[in-house]
């Protein structure tokens, strides 16, 4: 072996003083050879309008909905199914769920989601070859058992996954995140909890728990690709018809979450970063509830776009932030609401006071202007044509709409509403989703800063212990 | 009569495919005739300027994406210097208009609060190694007000350049860079500055240090904003609904006007690095983490070589993970082919546990080596092939992707044009005698940097070399 290298390390700390700094050449004059554009800025004034794929569905006699959505196009296709015959949060031990999906996503190949409307299965697939897909997934799903030895290894290395992933501060954070705004016993909390034990998880229960959750009756097909519906039809009868029609009993659905206040309000945590980070979860209205429309308008306005306030404040004016964000998750008979700001650890305090202000302002009508709402609402109306763009955001569009009782054309009145929002309506919306005082807040700061200084929240602040 | 039959004809053969025939190895395959037909109406067009156009119309989608990518990148700007380019595509991302069309420009005429205005579903700047890129998505009816925002960006860059603009997204850029510390990146800067040595394009690639950019002003952007922002190192791409028919024209007239003041940088030339022997660094860094980094200086993205990596890196990956994580050794395996225009890295990264130790991972990472120089059963091969098919499925299907990959001028490519066709052909000649002979090529132990992270509470955020031996001898 040879010994050590400082020259490396003195030409590395070298480069970083900029020693080597040479001189530019000076621009050359005049600045810009360019020619000015001969026009004035063209101004879009064609009103946005949402045209739904086509979507045809028929009913296999198994029981198995299936949904046909042809882009004769398109390279891209998609297979998607909701198992609906059970839910996260409906009673089942969660763990058993937890390693049920890691077991899917090996034996079908595909994205594999639970939550409190069932469970969701994605796989993208080129377009000719969906009807193939569709068929081996549905065998796949009618057939599979898993033995005692894929159920071990799963829970011997979420266990093992689990003893190593304990320390961040981040996954600490979040997890307490989620159970501040759901409540301790919620099953999505218990799922997102680094100390679940899975040892308790049993084999056969598993088993029974896909055989309900997968029944014939409870499944919803979609298959998006470049087949009409007919040639999808004949493929699945064949594929199917040996099938009984059992059904199974299903579970009752998952408990909507009460979404308690939390107090105090936000918690602080310590890391290793250079700069701190705020973040907030909510509860918000179902995905098809009157008030949907404009609760998303209100989340555009407080980080969905670039000319959000805190955006504007804490990166433009300020120069405090790389920036802050705002999305919608939809779940089942609900919604959740999350901001994230990053921002220097001394800027904090005025970051968390100033997001809290924001969730006042959104429920004051006479602060908001027309022209914010104005830019919100067609960005979110250009963001729903956009869903529709992907065989992926069709294929769970329509489960989405399936899980939550609604029609395909639930899409086009929801757009309809959005076009109709009102100023009145996000400031109604806001106040009555966004609660500025019992909202759970996470502030995440440098290690010694964060634990002496004291920050303010109007609903309480404390330091994680 | 004719129509109904062939429809009946292809009910039987679909009946008989799923009853009887098992297509799992044709669906692995990958998609090049399905590909060939998907990207049938794209089209290249060079305008008298030298910039290059690529149309990519599709009816399947209601959105399009415009992006305009400069072949300028971190390897274009001079030591010492770092984060121009980066601070430049700031710049231009919040550049506004000309007085002449924006009268009250600090309020209404910012390119971004435009686009806001148009339906923007999302627009951003990103720079790398080899370019800087701007795109936005858009609702289709928007398409012309994009392009002409766009040919104002570029038009005016240079001439309302202020100190003052320059100054805020500095301090942005700062921002940035925190940020980009405190992430768990696949290798730190000084690892980068090893592999590379002082005068390769790359070798200030990652770097942004705080001193460069406070000393960048308007003389030094103007200068090299002339040099590196030329028409000729510019492409724009449009994918989604549209008619190239009537695009194409008000293209050339939107961005035909835009011309060079001077000759532009000149463009670098490939350069693989050698490692000789291997050489293990001790690193300590403030972050959450210990970590293992193996690192291998690999050929440049577009050759075949960089293909046969990419889907050697993806079995190793899984192999890696399987090795490790059921023995609680490490967890967050990454391995990658990080390919770039002038040399690519092989880069296997695994976080550990601290005070673990790395040799366990290292010994992990040469088991599966030596695996490799058996040859791949077909299943297995079928299988990486099935995974790099799904990777291909996502950006085929976004307007975004598609315009994101058509505005790259790889080098290895025929012409400098980025062709999807030729990129997915180099993953079908792939079989296991060309993975064992290119794994034996370039991922030999004695050509490599292993690097251990120790993770340590008062380290710098970009970490600091305190051991850097030869372990196993190379040969020059």
């Amino acid at each position: 072996m040879k010994s050590s290298r400082p020259l490396v390390v003195a030409l590395v700390f070298l480069f970083g003083c900029g020693a080597r700094r040479l001189p530019l050449p000076p621009p050359t004059q005049p600045l810009s050879a360019h020619q000015p554009l001969p026009s004035a800025p063209p101004l879009s004034t064609e009103p946005l309008t949402l045209t739904l794929p086509r979507a045809e569905s028929f009913t296999l006699p198994c029981g198995i909905e299936v949904h046909v959505v042809t882009r004769p196009d398109a390279l891209v296709g998609g297979v998607a199914v909701l198992g609906a015959g059970g839910s996260l949060g409906d009673g089942s031990l969660v763990e058993d769920d937890v390693v049920l999906v890691d077991l899917l996503e090996r034996a079908l190949d595909a994205t594999i989601e639970i939550d409190g409307r069932g469970i969701f299965v994605h796989r993208s697939e080129l377009a000719m070859s969906t009807i193939t897909r569709a068929v081996r997934m549905v065998r796949a799903l009618h057939d599979a058992q898993f033995n005692e030895r894929e159920v071990t290894r799963v829970v011997r290395a979420r266990t093992e996954e689990r003893v190593v992933l304990r320390q961040p501060h981040i996954r600490a954070s979040y997890f307490e995140h989620l159970s501040r705004l759901y409540g301790p016993d919620d099953a999505r909390v218990i799922w997102n909890n680094p100390r679940r034990r899975l040892e308790v998880v049993e084999t056969s229960r598993v088993n029974a728990r896909l055989t309900r959750i997968m029944s014939p009756p409870h499944l919803t097909l979609v298959v998006v690709g470049a087949y009409e519906t007919s040639f999808v039809q004949a493929a699945l009868l064949s594929a199917t018809t040996s099938w009984g029609t059992a059904d199974h009993a299903v579970p009752r659905r998952a408990r909507a979450p009460i979404f308690p206040p939390a107090h105090p309000q936000a918690i602080g945590y310590g890391s290793t970063g250079q700069m701190g980070r705020i973040a907030l979860l909510e509860g918000g209205p179902a995905s098809f509830a009157p008030d949907h429309a404009a609760y998303r308008v209100a989340v555009r306005l407080l980080g969905g776009m670039y000319s959000s306030r805190p955006n504007a404040v804490f990166r433009e004016e300020r120069r405090e932030s790389y920036g802050a964000r705002a999305a919608i998750d939809e779940e089942g008979g609900y919604s959740t609401l999350w901001f994230s700001m990053s921002v220097r650890n001394d800027q904090l305090d005025d970051a968390l006071s100033a997001l809290t202000s924001e969730l006042s302002r959104l429920g004051h009508v006479e602060s908001l202007n027309d022209s914010e709402v104005d830019r919100a609402r067609t960005i979110e109306l250009a963001s729903e044509m956009h869903r529709f763009d992907s065989a992926e955001g069709i294929a769970r569009a329509i489960l989405h709409a399936r899980a939550e009782g609604q029609t395909w054309s639930a899409y086009a009145a929801r757009f309809e509403a959005i076009q109709r929002v009102t100023r009145d309506d996000v400031a109604i919306a806001a106040l009555t989703w966004i609660r500025p005082t019992d909202a759970p807040i996470i502030v995440i700061g440098e290690g010694t800063w964060i634990s002496t200084h004291s920050l303010s929240a109007p609903g309480g602040y404390e330091l994680a212990r | 009569m004719c129509a109904a039959m062939f429809h009946r004809c292809w009910v039987l053969g679909i009946v008989l495919c799923v009853l009887g025939v098992d297509h799992a190895r044709a669906q692995e395959a990958l998609p090049s005739s399905h590909l060939a037909q998907s990207f049938s109406r794209l089209s290249w067009h060079e305008l008298e300027n030298g910039m290059l156009v690529v149309l990519d119309p599709s009816d399947s989608v209601s959105t399009v994406t415009v992006a305009v990518g400069v072949q300028a990148g971190q390897r274009d700007v001079p030591h010492g210097w770092s984060g121009l380019v980066h601070l430049a595509e700031h710049l231009l991302f919040r550049a506004h208009g000309s007085d002449t069309h924006f009268p009250n420009r600090e309020t209404s005429g910012h390119f971004v609060e435009q686009l806001e205005q148009l339906g923007v579903i999302e627009c951003n700047g990103m720079t790398s190694s080899d370019r800087t890129v701007f795109f936005e998505t858009v609702p289709a009816s928007a398409l012309d007000s994009v392009l002409w925002l766009e040919a104002e960006r570029f038009t005016h860059a240079l001439t309302n350049l202020d100190a003052n603009t320059l100054s805020r997204e500095r301090d942005i850029v700062h921002r940035e860079r925190a940020l980009r510390d405190d992430a768990s990146t696949l290798a730190p800067l000084l690892v980068h500055q090893i592999l590379y040595g002082s005068t390769h394009p790359y070798a200030d690639a990652m770097a942004e240090r705080e001193g460069d950019l406070n000393a960048i002003g308007l003389a030094e952007m103007q200068s090299f904003m002339q040099r590196a922002y030329t028409p000729e190192r510019l492409t724009l791409a449009i994918s989604g609904r549209f008619n190239p028919a009537e695009v194409l024209p008000r293209v050339t007239e939107l961005f035909g006007a835009l011309r060079a003041v001077g000759p532009p940088i000149p463009l670098p030339r490939v350069s693989i690095p050698r490692i000789f022997g291997e050489r293990r660094l001790l690193v300590d860094i403030r972050r959450a983490h210990d970590a293992l980094i193996v690192l291998w200086s690999t050929p440049p993205f577009g050759t075949p070589e960089d293909a046969t990596l990419d889907l050697v890196a993806h079995t190793m990956e899984r192999r890696i993970r399987e090795r490790l994580l059921v023995r609680g050794r490490g967890f967050d395996v990454q391995v990658r082919q990080q390919s770039a225009d002038l040399a690519s890295e092989f880069v296997i990264h695994i976080q550990v546990p601290r005070r673990s130790g790395t040799e366990v991972p290292l010994d992990a990472i040469d088991a599966v080596l030596n695996e490799l120089h058996t040859p791949l059963d077909d299943h297995e091969l079928a299988r990486a092939r099935g995974d790099m098919l799904q990777r291909w499925l996502g950006v085929y299907d976004s307007t975004r992707d598609r315009a994101l990959g058509l505005i790259r001028r790889p080098l290895a490519f025929p012409g400098q044009r980025y062709d999807p066709r030729v990129d997915i052909a180099r993953y079908e000649t792939i079989d296991a005698a060309a993975i064992r002979q290119v794994t034996g090529q370039w991922l030999r132990r004695n050509a490599r940097l292993v690097v251990s992270l120790d993770a340590r509470p008062g380290a710098p955020f970009e970490g600091v070399l305190v051991r850097d031996l030869i372990a196993r001898p190379g040969t020059p």
